[in-house]
């Protein structure tokens, strides 16, 4: 990640490799020391709920607890496997993450490219703000403010819509299974292109302007030197963003699809998340929420690496 | 020097950190010394040694907008006095929310004391896990006669959820279910029409009143909260909304019933001609749009806390506007809405509680009289004066200074954790006889054959096959629910076919079919016929 935001001209983190880890731990031992309580935080709240997953191989009774539950091999994952339901939510989860990534990943770097044309700073800044904001809203509440605006009876949207005469009936937007999708994805890109865009913004500031100076000597305009320098530059920040997004790749979103999924476009919405949430929450089966959930960090583990030796592959560039 | 200085404080920051990841993790002390005041005889049990305060937590339903835990509230104290306890509450809302929010705090293993166990399904695991204090035999042992005769009344309903014959968790009384087919009666007036009597009735007067549009908003003919509701109407086609014993003695789900196919002929009819609810399917609410003549009739809830809203919303943005709540009119059937058996949600104790003991005793004491009189009108001489002639006088000012969440029965929140008369409404009502008309006459209607009510051999039924199969049928009838109604499936042969395969392919009906006629069975052979 840092040698990504840094590329591609300062230099590597040091020379820890000359003299040794004892050696650091001396000079920057208050710093090492400082990350005492991350690891700890780590640890308790990361390392150790791994334990939890022996539940997908066990009956796991809540009040037997680990201990006690019977094992029942891999039963629980006969049961995810056989499941129907399953595999029309990995479907829609696929879909709608895939759907996700290919929006959401290039719209902020239009955003950032934009914005680091802007002259004005005030006008740069304001609108820096504005775009970031809506990353601060829960989705509760992103969900309640669009289900008013979306209203089948009376809603601005659909009001609007019938006065400019681009429509004659009002359209049920949030049961419409043709465009739940939709949906989705746009307020996901509204909702993150601000914050998204940080990234690529610490990554434009980082480009030496030697090179856009060279460039401007040889004749290029704004647009050439856009193609030839900055995007370049930047594609490594692109690429671990990318491989980093895989590993969501079956998570497609809980908080906003669970707000604002219905039983109507429940075919088209529901992913694994809020199938498993009903599943294993509210009827209680937790071993096969826990089967559920080592499946898809197995398969985003697999993605991950998978994406990151074609990256190294293809592009030279990687995350690790 | 300043190097060294620098480390130290880098040291003593890193140490502050790790404290304070820890802090959360330190439980609070308690506040309450343990001669805070609490009756160690516990009033009217002497038998009882209640020398040691407790602290009960209790899990339960939303109680309003109130602290539950609040220290203002005199009632609750009075309680905590009584038997030397302190409560310490949480609360969650009603539905599935609270029921996943009960099954995190369990599974983490941290067990409420006293807790609304919602439905009997989740009940079964509880039981089967050893979590559920026998209160049968705890209500016996300790002679608690208010809550062993509560118990006894409930037994005829409650067949399958008293376990070897015991119930493991309390179920609350609540009644013949009051829904109501709200319309608005000033538009029927204007309009010259007869409030309906038939369900071609019911459509000309949808029909008429989306037309008319009386208030200018935009209307539709009837809405409800969600499709549910339309199983008041369903049950005018199918005789049933649950199970139904079939003439070669299997038991079917109405939902997989052909005379279902009629009903939702009618609701898609409804439904594209924008005579229903366009949100039916994706959630509405009847009830906004109702006090606002947004739709000239709705079905929803007329219990007394709702009629209050309506005529109180209604009246503020419509002074002209007259509601009424009708009869249901006659489907192929006849005239039916439906009820479930008169016992819903449950209350349990945990096994795990420092005293359940004593924890029956105050549900044993709620239903007491004198715990009625408690939580309905309040402390004697604090919250009320008693006159000569035997009525009360209510002092509104000492209830602003409890500030006590009132939920949905009684006057106190407690009342919730186990009520005996789903029907009190307070004296001073301020709709009185437009409840005890509306209300009144739903509760009459109890003992004859108007109300449809859930098959009683198999409320609370839950097996292995149920619990792993049920909710993905439920899931599925309410896709195709939406897709009858909504019309992107026509109700044809083929469509219902298709139905029909998809809860045998997904859901394993057959499956389930079976195990509700061996429920059934069984439920006969155990009770002699």
């Amino acid at each position: 990640m840092k040698k990504a935001l840094k590329a591609p001209d300062t230099g590597a983190l040091g020379n820890r490799g000359k003299k040794g880890l004892r050696y650091h731990i001396q000079k920057y031992g208050a710093y090492y020391v400082m990350l005492i309580p991350l690891f700890i935080f780590l640890i308790i709240f990361c390392y150790l709920p791994m334990g939890g997953t022996v539940m997908a191989f066990q009956d796991f009774r809540p009040v037997r607890g680990f201990f006690k539950s019977d094992w029942v091999g891999l039963e629980n994952y006969a049961d995810v496997f056989s499941d129907k339901m399953f595999w029309s939510r990995l479907k829609n989860t696929v879909i709608i993450s895939v759907l996700k990534i290919l929006f959401t990943a290039p719209a902020p770097i239009i955003l950032a490219l934009l914005l680091n044309e802007v002259r004005n700073r005030k006008f740069k800044r304001t609108v820096q703000t504005v775009v970031y904001m809506p990353r601060f809203i829960s989705w509760v509440v992103v969900v309640s403010i669009i289900q008013s605006l979306l209203d089948v009876q009376g809603g601005p949207i659909n009001t609007l819509l019938m006065n400019l005469g681009i429509i004659d009936e009002p359209i049920l937007f949030m049961g419409s299974k043709k465009l739940f999708r939709t949906l989705l994805v746009a307020t996901e890109v509204w909702k993150t292109v601000g914050w998204s865009s940080i990234i690529y913004l610490s990554a434009l500031t980082n480009i030496n302007p030697t090179y856009y100076e060279a460039a401007e000597l040889d004749g290029a305009g704004r647009f050439q030197k856009m193609w030839y320098i900055t995007l370049p530059l930047i594609k490594p920040t692109f690429m671990i963003l990318l491989i980093l997004s895989m590993g969501s790749i079956l998570s497609a979103g809980f908080d906003q699809i669970y707000a604002m999924s219905n039983s109507a476009v429940l075919e088209v919405g529901d992913i694994i998340d809020t199938y498993v949430y009903r599943r294993g929450l509210a009827e209680m089966n937790f071993s096969y929420a826990a089967a559920v959930g080592l499946f898809k960090s197995v398969v985003s583990v697999v993605l991950v690496c998978g994406a990151n030796w074609l990256a190294r592959r293809t592009e030279n560039e990687s995350l690790f | 020097m300043k190097k060294s200085l620098k480390k130290a404080l880098a040291l003593l920051l890193a140490i502050l950190m790790i404290a304070t990841l820890f802090v959360g993790c330190n439980s609070s002390p308690d506040p309450d010394t343990p001669n805070g005041g609490g009756n160690a005889s516990g009033g009217d049990q002497p038998e009882f040694d209640w020398s040691k305060k407790i602290t009960i937590d209790v899990m339960t339903f939303d109680t309003g907008e109130a602290d539950p835990n609040s220290q203002n509230d005199r009632i609750k104290q009075f309680i905590e006095e009584k038997f030397n306890v302190r409560f310490n509450v949480s609360t969650v809302t009603y539905g599935t929310t609270y029921l996943e929010k009960l099954n995190v705090v369990i599974a983490g293993g941290d067990y409420p004391d006293l807790f609304k166990a919602m439905w009997a399904d989740n009940i079964k695991q509880y039981y089967e896990d050893g979590l559920l204090v026998d209160i049968d035999e705890l209500a016996k042992d300790n002679g608690f006669t208010n809550l062993s005769a509560y118990l006894d009344e409930a037994r005829a309903y409650q067949n399958l959820t008293a376990y070897d014959g015991d119930f493991y968790a309390i179920p609350m009384k609540i009644g013949v279910y009051q829904h109501g087919l709200w319309y608005r009666k000033d538009w029927l007036d204007k309009l010259g029409m007869d409030v309906p009597t038939t369900m071609e009735e019911f459509y000309e007067v949808a029909k008429a009143m989306k037309e008319a549009d009386f208030d200018g908003m935009g209307t539709y003919g009837f809405s409800a909260d969600s499709s549910w509701w339309l199983n008041h109407f369903h049950c005018m086609y199918t005789g049933s909304w649950d199970y139904k014993l079939m003439d070669d003695g299997t038991i079917q789900h109405y939902r997989a019933l052909p005379e279902m196919r009629d009903a939702y002929s009618f609701w898609a009819k409804m439904y594209a001609e924008k005579i229903l609810d366009q949100s039916i399917c994706t959630g509405t609410s009847a009830r906004e749009l109702f006090v606002s003549g947004r739709t000239g009739m709705m079905m929803r809830d007329c219990y007394a806390k709702d009629i209050q809203y309506v005529f109180d919303q209604i009246k503020a943005i419509n002074p002209e506007a007259e509601v009424g709540i009708m009869m249901m009119p006659a489907g192929p059937l006849g005239s039916h809405q439906i009820t479930g058996t008169p016992y819903l949600d449950y209350t349990a104790i945990s096994t795990t509680a420092e005293d359940p003991v004593r924890i029956a005793a105050i549900l044993d004491y709620i239903l007491s009289d004198e715990g009625q009189d408690l939580l309905r009108n309040g402390i004697e001489g604090i919250h009320y004066t008693k006159n000569a002639d035997g009525t009360i006088t209510k002092h509104p000012e000492e209830y602003e200074k409890d500030k006590f969440g009132t939920g949905d029965y009684g006057i106190h929140w407690m009342m919730s954790l186990v009520y005996s008369d789903p029907y009190y409404v307070a004296d001073d009502f301020a709709y009185m006889d437009f409840f005890n008309e509306t209300s009144g006459r739903l509760q009459e209607a109890f003992d004859t054959d108007y109300f449809v009510t859930a098959f009683a051999p198999l409320d609370g039924y839950s097996s292995d096959v149920t619990e792993k199969y049920l909710p993905k049928f439920n899931e599925l009838y309410n896709q195709f629910d939406q897709k009858f109604i909504m019309g992107e499936l026509e109700v044809n042969d083929k469509n219902w076919q298709l139905w029909l395969d998809t809860i045998e392919s997904e859901a394993h009906y057959s499956q389930l079919v079976e195990d509700w006629t061996k429920a059934y069975q069984d439920y006969l052979a155990a009770n002699g016929g």
